[in-house]
């Protein structure tokens, strides 16, 4: 079943190579059932969980190269789960999105679903070689993605983007492939490695010299400050799902790796660098936010919104406490589906009127109240109101960091500040005030397709925003056995 | 669910707790159903929300009649509790309950009482706007808000309502979203209290960071209590005073933020932006109450620390004067009221720093009876001239014109300033009397607002009521002739005169008695009681009178009053200036700092080294065999030299 999440999207995808291109309903529709079976496999998986047994269910392993220890085995725990789960809202949502496309909507379709499958791929693998494997798949569509389907500097921000997480890719890769040498075990399964090291750790001077290639080169796609400069622009140029999927989901790759790899495998390694960590993200956390105020493009300053986010996930994870460690899991879900909401209504936006500056707008409270609406409760789901599920994550990162970096938590919470200031300000000028400009053409998202995506996204916000311990009894005790302790 | 009662009378407990919880989600669930299929149907919308605060107001007093029962027949002060573990956190847990106790039942009724009656009002008063339904919405959203601060258990449940309550403010406020003023205030009023919000959020958190290094981190209102009353007899090491005092004050600041007390106080005057019924909604049932009510369901962690008692009476003190000075000078009649109403949070929170949290408690209710009837009045007589300028609204005989109106809302003014026995009179004294017994320059401050409270209110009603000369300016009857000054309907005059009776007979309810049980009382000082009565009385009839004469001519406008009262004492400024050079100037900065360095110099530059270093090796290959044919003998040459020669 764990399969079907990354094959399903990838059969998929070569099965549109078939259909030809004057029949978009019939791609669509395959697009749609591609994203959309496995976002009903993973709401199966998220209710058969059996949450008071925890560890990794739903386990199987396929043999690969045996001689090197390499086997194609997947499984998920809460934290995976949560991941998947996340992905499974933004990717079926973002197809919505995606099938929006009148451009060469074959190719882009096919990518996409590559792409989709690809991050399952990630999320639920357990084995080291082929969750590196899928990770570099996931940059093989982005870039024609961005440099063919983007728009203003879209070669720039593709390119850059691919850069920076490649050279990203090679310090992790590195680090994994020492790992798998010092370790002796002959296995890239996670799973051994994890109870190998837990009972014989590595050489502490070993893991502090090993643990930045990870933390570093998983870092970049967490958009850590200060390699985090390829986010704004690369959002910023690329089409809507693209952003939706890669700030809703292929950035949380980053966090998700640090903590598989980094904090379960070489604890004592990211503790010697806890406070730097904690520091870079506390300064990413005020210093993308302050940029953001600046910004007058709506997807450059989301971008930095996101960074600024991603910096709250950081401290977390940095912090390295379960109380902490639940809060970045669980702001990685709610950030990741919160920016995708957002990212689909600058879309909207977007398609219609080919602007996206901050002042181009105004008044659209009255002209298209359904989008206005959305983009508000996305924005506020942001600034960490009580409600969406973003709260609960930032609450208790706060609560789990706070004993050992008191300092940067008191700036963090200043920093839910900022995010109001440009929040609030921007939902001003777009929503607000009298209508400007000559958007009297703008339609608002109606009917089921349109409606759907933003429905779906705001409502699970939502829902976990009141119903926290539904993800928070999947992370938690999956937090505490990574980090080895019992809850 | 867990239910924590001292006795074994199980039934009624379960009983009022399942009433508390439907108390509490009537309004959200009402929010909902307007939001979701009453928003074509704006009366319906109207009557459905009216209704909804009707049933709590009823369910509440069925529940005061339980209560009373209940802790009639065990201890007075009695402590209802339910609540779920909502976020397990390891060794702590975020609690989603219902604390009921006679503080949160006297709430409750100023809640659902007071709201329901600016809910009847609004029906009317918002008749014609075309977002009616969107409107009671969102009233519908604040008093569920403002209902869960009441009934929460513990901290951080009351920082999520608190929260709520600031996004229902800030949907309110900007309500007519069309207008930049009203857009502007609605972020601002956010924002301001956020900063609030800020402190506070630190504030716990360093609270249950110290009382969890011994395993004892809770967030639960009576654990704390518990843990606090323990204190003096040999915790002291778990909170050093210090601490103590630190989180006080941060706790404190957002009290500062949702009681707009100084300096956080500059978004109550733009909030009135807001539909009229909103002002009196915020300055009278929720959103300024709610700052002076969290410092006294959490008194102990306030009475704690001395420093932090100092800091809150003379905050008060500070509050109160300011705001009576510029007061008196605006010509708005809701900018009077509003700078009002942060002059009386003032004295609320003055009493409550010098120990009378009762005091305080019952002043916080007297006002919401009275303030929230001049509101509506205030409302009532904008709807009726269409202008908020004092001096615009003179000369229309309004006494005849207006009855309910204006009678009504000069009985607001006499119980505002305090005029036996009208309700403000009990609570006032209450007040002054805690001043008096406190340091004399808070108990001048507090003497010197009563003159400056008559005083702006007798400006206001010899401008709007008392003056025989018509303005010089737009005059309603000339300027607009299709129009003339008439009396709103019944669903506006009826809260107007409901509250007047509750503006006179305030003082005589039980409303201490309720608070007693949940606040230390004050002990009464008999003997200067007389002398409080004569002093407060010789001072606001001095300040009414002195105000009716100067104002009832038509000078009005030309009295010469010093320029900073009406720069508000450069509080705007200064932050505008604060935002402008510092923060604006922090993000350019760091906008700059994103571009020249990070992209430029990091990013780009790294890129422009390899592709340089590219073209330079680029150049090695010139496609000349006669190039390669030299470097490769070079090259074996050196190869030689080492390896054969110095090896």
């Amino acid at each position: 079943m764990v399969y079907a999440l990354t094959w399903i999207p990838f059969f998929t995808a070569l099965t549109l190579l078939f259909v030809p291109e004057n029949r978009p309903n019939r791609l669509k529709g395959l697009a749609l059932l591609g994203a959309g079976l496995p976002f009903i496999i993973c709401l199966i998986l998220f209710f058969s969980f059996d949450r008071a047994a925890g560890g990794y269910q739903f386990r199987s392993s396929l043999p690969w190269i045996p001689s090197l220890g390499i086997s194609y085995s997947v499984g998920l725990d809460g934290i995976s789960l949560t991941l998947c789960l996340l992905h499974a809202l933004v990717s079926f949502a973002g197809a919505f999105m995606s099938c929006r496309t009148s451009d060469r909507t074959k190719p882009y379709l096919f990518f996409y679903l590559i792409l989709t499958g690809a991050i399952y791929g990630v999320f639920s693998c357990l084995d080291l070689f082929f969750l590196y494997l899928f990770y570099e798949t996931t940059l093989i569509p982005l870039y024609p993605m961005i440099a063919v389907w983007g728009s203003r500097n879209k070669e720039y921000g593709a390119m850059k983007l691919t850069l920076f997480i490649t050279a990203g890719a090679v310090m992790a890769l590195f680090g994994i492939i020492m790992l798998y040498h010092t370790a002796q075990l002959q296995s890239f399964d996670l799973i051994a490695l994890t109870e190998k090291l837990r009972s014989t750790p590595l050489n502490k001077n070993f893991q502090v010299w090993l643990a930045p290639f990870i933390l570093i080169g998983f870092g970049v796609i967490a958009s850590l400050w200060p390699v985090h400069s390829w986010s704004p622009i690369g959002y910023a140029a690329a089409p809507t799902s693209v952003s939706m999927l890669h700030a809703g989901v292929l950035k949380k790759m980053g966090p998700y790796l640090i903590l598989r790899i980094a904090v379960a495998l070489l604890p004592q390694g990211v503790q010697h660098w806890s406070h730097v960590l904690a520091v870079l993200s506390g300064i990413g956390i005020l210093y993308a936010g302050y940029a953001a105020v600046r910004q007058t493009d709506l997807k450059f300053m989301i971008g930095f919104s996101s960074v600024s986010h991603m910096g709250y996930i950081l401290l977390g994870i940095a912090a390295m406490t379960p109380v902490s460690l639940a809060g970045a899991v669980s702001l990685m879900f709610s950030h990741g589906v919160m920016a995708a909401a957002t990212f689909a209504v600058i879309g909207f936006f977007y398609e219609q009127t080919h602007k996206r500056g901050v002042l181009d707008f105004g008044g659209m409270g009255k002209k298209v109240p359904f989008l206005a609406t959305c983009f508000i409760m996305a924005s506020f789901a942001s600034l960490g109101l009580p409600g969406f599920s973003n709260f609960v994550a930032e609450l208790m990162i706060f609560v789990g960091s706070w004993r050992s970096f008191p300092v940067i938590v008191g700036l963090a919470v200043f920093g839910i500040l900022i995010t109001a200031l440009y929040l609030l300000r921007t939902v001003q000028h777009v929503c607000y005030g009298p209508l400007r400009g000559s958007w009297t053409e703008l339609k608002d998202a109606s009917g089921f397709f349109q409606k759907f995506p933003l429905v779906l996204l705001l409502g699970a916000l939502m829902i976990f925003g009141f119903w926290p311990r539904g993800l928070l009894s999947l992370i938690q005790p999956a937090v505490a056995s990574s980090l080895g302790v019992v809850p | 669910m867990k239910h924590s009662t001292s006795g074994t009378r199980l039934i009624p407990c379960v009983f009022m707790v399942t009433l508390a919880w439907l108390i509490f989600w009537m309004p959200l669930v009402a929010a909902i159903i307007i939001g979701l299929f009453l928003l074509k149907r704006p009366a319906a919308a109207g009557w459905f929300g009216t209704g909804t605060l009707a049933a709590g107001f009823v369910l509440t007093l069925s529940l005061l009649m339980q209560y009373r029962a209940y802790s009639a027949a065990g201890s007075a002060g009695h402590v209802i509790e339910s609540a779920i573990t909502w976020i397990p956190l390891f060794n702590m847990a975020v609690e989603f309950g219902v604390l009921i106790n006679g503080l949160t039942l006297l709430m409750l009724l100023i809640v659902t009482g007071i709201g329901g009656l600016i809910f009847l009002y609004s029906t009317l008063y918002m008749a014609a706007d075309e977002s009616k339904a969107r409107y009671f919405a969102c009233l519908c959203l604040f008093a569920f808000s403002m209902l869960g601060i009441v009934f929460s258990n513990n901290l951080i449940q009351i920082f999520i309502f608190w929260e709520l309550v600031g996004l229902s403010s800030y949907l309110l406020i900007g309500f007519w979203y069309e207008k930049p003023a009203a857009s502007t205030a609605g972020k601002k009023a956010f924002l301001t209290t956020r900063v609030g919000d800020i402190g506070m959020m630190i504030g716990i958190l360093l609270l249950t960071g110290y009382l969890a290094k011994s395993g004892s981190g809770t967030f639960n209102f009576l654990k704390l209590e518990g843990i606090y009353a323990a204190m003096p007899s040999g915790t002291a090491e778990l909170l050093p005073p210090p601490v103590l005092t630190a989180v006080a004050l941060l706790i404190f600041m957002g009290v500062m933020g949702k009681s707009a007390q100084v300096p956080l106080h500059v978004w109550l005057p733009d909030a009135m932006e807001g539909p009229t019924p909103v002002s009196a909604l915020i300055h009278a049932a929720t959103m300024v109450a709610a700052g002076v009510f969290l410092l006294v369901r959490i008194h102990f962690l306030f009475e704690a620390s001395a420093d932090a008692l100092a800091v809150i009476a003379w905050t008060g003190a500070v509050t109160a004067l300011l705001a009576g000075f510029i007061a008196i000078v605006q010509d708005d009649i809701k900018k009077i009221l509003a700078y009002s109403t942060l002059s009386q949070l003032g004295y609320m929170v003055l009493a409550f720093g010098l120990s009378h949290a009762d005091a305080g408690m019952f002043h916080l209710t007297t006002h919401a009876f009275f303030k929230a009837l001049l509101f509506l009045g205030a409302g009532s007589l904008i709807h009726g001239m269409h202008t908020q300028d004092i001096w615009k609204m003179s000369g229309n005989s309004l006494l005849k014109k207006m009855p309910v109106t204006s009678w009504t809302f000069l009985i607001g003014t006499l119980a505002l300033m305090g005029v036996p026995p009208l309700s403000g009179y009990f609570s006032k004294e209450a007040v002054l009397a805690a001043a008096h017994a406190g340091p004399a320059p808070i108990f001048f401050t507090a003497a010197a607002v009563v003159f400056l409270t008559a005083f702006y209110m007798g400006r206001l009603c010899a401008a709007v009521f008392f003056s025989k000369a018509g303005s010089g300016g737009a005059h309603t009857d000339s300027s607009n002739p299709h129009h003339t000054v008439h009396e709103s309907g019944w669903p506006m005059t009826l809260p107007l005169l409901v509250l007047a009776v509750l503006a006179v007979m305030g003082g005589y309810l039980p409303i201490r008695e309720l608070i007693r049980g949940s606040a230390h009382p004050a002990e009464h000082h008999g003997e200067s009681a007389a002398f409080l009565t004569a002093l407060s009385l010789g001072l606001a009839s001095a300040g009414f009178i002195m105000a009716l004469i100067l104002f009832r001519a038509p000078r009005k406008k030309s009295f010469p009053f010093p320029g900073i009262l009406e720069k508000k004492f450069y509080f705007d400024t200064v932050y505008d200036l604060m935002i402008r050079y510092v923060q604006e100037n922090i993000a350019r900065v760091s906008d700059w700092f994103e571009r020249r360095i990070v992209v430029e110099a990091g990013a780009n530059g790294t890129a422009n080294f390899v592709r340089s270093a590219g073209d330079h090796l680029r150049r090695l290959q010139t496609g000349m065999v006669q190039t390669y044919a030299f470097v490769l003998t070079a090259g074996v040459t050196l190869i030689l030299y080492f390896f054969l020669i110095r090896g």
